[in-house]
């Protein structure tokens, strides 16, 4: 039974409405709408949230380790600086640079994750593509690919180019990095090619050299991705260490830094298949890491996509490529997923990635 | 409020939450209102009202302090310039192609709605939508069902203003002359 004050109310509410449509205002679901997170999607997120959240702690309060963002923007600063740059300074969209107006390379289409559903799409429990990435790692050689004392890396990335006058811009870049066995290292970036509409065509040949550069004997440790525990546990302590990772305990923080380096060594060593073994089979027992499944990567080979969002950065999603074939790291990607005040770009939107080309020993290096 | 009734919530309300974003803040960050309302509503899902007819006006006060939270954010200052990489200045009111690709207006209807105050905006997307009545307006907004009605109906003489404004091609000079709610 209703009230005439509430007919009353009815009434004037059913005059507005209807007078507004006549206005012009529409009262369908805008297309956009589409593309909402499912109900599946938001629950399964929600619990995954949930279960992170009750994972044990050792200590109380647990420190974040400094973003990859944040430390990738660093490193660059840091370089542009001297005005220079080297093989480990991959870049990221830096406000003031517009990568959305570069025309971004496009978000690939992952098994369990569409490019138009990155952003929400929660993945799949990581453990089984892990384990086919560390099986695949396993059957590779021992030895490291080529001859030589030389580590030779080519990769086809896509990161932030800054000038002199401090303005940025976004290009391809294919770069070659040749590790000495004294620590020196020489790198070579070239101007690559635009991508093919689907977001792939990396290849290995490039225009315009832009850097060339070698760092003295010494600055960087040669042996120290093949001296790395192949025991999964202990090769975590070690990476761990060797970030000085603020926290220990299995959670997303200790993750992050995991995430961290794992990138740094692929962007700077020949990897030992058993190591690469060990990185995936490490990943299984840690926080955070899901399986997005198997795409084709940039390069055109089939990988299998290992994704992490920092809650404290939950704008952005990082995802690991490794070869189904191999098992070899192929590859990382840092994808925009919820918009970023700090970012001038519109989600979902690649920030940046890197595509390993070539990997291998070799017995020379450029003068 | 059990996983099956969180989904029936989440399928019937979250277009409903888009819609009543996106007007306001562009397509962009109504889906992050979207996600931010719902992300509220399962951590308090054991707070939540059993009866069913309510659900609306629960997500869409949600939604609300959500929409208040980004413009807030947009008209808030950066102060921290300690790092150079976090100073990108205010965020972006949403663009004319945002929201036309946010709404599904007129032209001339979000000239209208673009010559409304920040109050007159936020009852035009609470009355506006459909899935609400008068009592969960008026709850949204924490008044009484009577001051709601009160509203909508000085809303609705606002916008004929306006709109007649808009006909005699008097545009925003003379629509931000009318008084505001």
């Amino acid at each position: 039974m209703t009230s005439d004050h509430d007919d009353d109310a009815r009434i004037a509410l059913d005059r507005f409405r209807h007078e507004a449509q006549a206005m012009g205002f529409g009262t369908d679901d805008p297309a956009d709408s589409l593309q909402l997170e499912t109900t599946d999607d938001f629950i399964a997120r929600m619990k995954r949230a949930d279960d992170d959240d009750a994972t044990p702690r050792r200590t109380a309060v647990v420190d974040r380790p400094t973003s990859l963002v944040n430390r990738k923007r660093r490193w660059i600063l840091a370089v542009t600086a001297v005005a220079a740059s080297t093989a480990l300074i991959y870049g990221i969209a830096r406000p003031g640079g517009s990568p959305a107006s570069a025309a971004a390379p496009p978000v690939l289409d992952f098994e369990f994750a569409s490019a138009v559903r990155i952003a929400y799409a929660p993945g799949e429990d990581a453990g089984p593509s892990l384990q086919l990435l560390a099986d695949a790692a396993d059957k590779q050689p021992e030895a490291l690919p080529g001859s030589g004392q030389v580590q030779y890396k080519k990769s086809d990335n896509w990161f932030a180019d800054h000038d002199d006058a401090g303005s940025v811009k976004i290009v391809p870049r294919v770069s070659e990095t040749w590790l000495r066995p004294n620590g020196s290292l020489t790198t070579h970036e070239a101007v690559g090619r635009p991508l093919r509409a689907d977001g792939r065509g990396a290849v290995a040949d490039a225009g315009t050299k832009l850097v060339d550069e070698t760092l003295k004997p010494g600055t960087i440790d040669a042996e120290f991705a093949q001296a790395l525990p192949s025991d999964p546990a202990k090769l975590a302590d070690a990476l761990l260490d060797h970030i000085d990772c603020p926290s220990r305990s299995v959670g997303i923080p200790r993750s992050m830094c995991l995430y961290s380096e794992i990138v740094n060594l692929n962007q700077t060593y020949v990897m030992p298949s058993t190591l690469t073994a060990a990185i995936w089979r490490m990943l299984e027992s840690e926080a955070g890491f899901r399986s997005l499944g198997s795409a084709e990567d940039r390069a055109g080979r089939n990988a299998l996509g290992i994704s992490i969002i920092d809650p404290a950065k939950p704008s952005v999603r990082h995802i690991l490529l490794g070869s189904q074939d191999t098992g070899a790291l192929v590859g990382d990607e840092d994808i925009l997923i919820k918009v970023d005040p700090n970012l001038d770009v519109k989600p979902p939107s690649v920030l940046s990635f890197s595509t390993v080309l070539d990997a291998r020993m070799t017995t020379s290096a450029p003068r | 409020m059990t996983e099956e009734d969180f989904r029936d919530l989440h399928d019937a309300l979250r277009n409903v939450v888009f819609r009543f974003a996106s007007r306001r803040v562009g397509s962009d960050a109504a889906h992050d209102v979207v996600s931010e309302t719902f992300e509220v509503a399962w951590r308090k899902r054991g707070d939540f009202p059993q009866d069913r007819t309510v659900w609306a006006s629960w997500i869409v006060g949600i939604a609300k302090n959500k929409v208040l939270q980004e413009m807030q954010r947009r008209s808030r200052k950066h102060h921290d310039n300690r790092f150079i990489d976090d100073w990108n200045g205010p965020h972006q009111a949403p663009t004319a192609e945002d929201a036309a690709r946010a709404v599904v207006d007129t032209d001339s209807a979000q000239r209208i709605y673009a010559a409304l105050t920040p109050a007159e905006q936020q009852l035009f997307d609470i009355a506006f939508l459909k899935e609400l009545r008068p009592q969960d307006g008026a709850r949204v907004l924490d008044i009484s069902v009577s001051a709601f009605t009160s509203r909508v109906n000085r809303l609705r003489h606002r916008l004929l203003s306006l709109e007649e404004s808009e006909s005699t091609g008097y545009g925003s000079a003379t629509m931000s002359g009318d008084a505001p709610l």
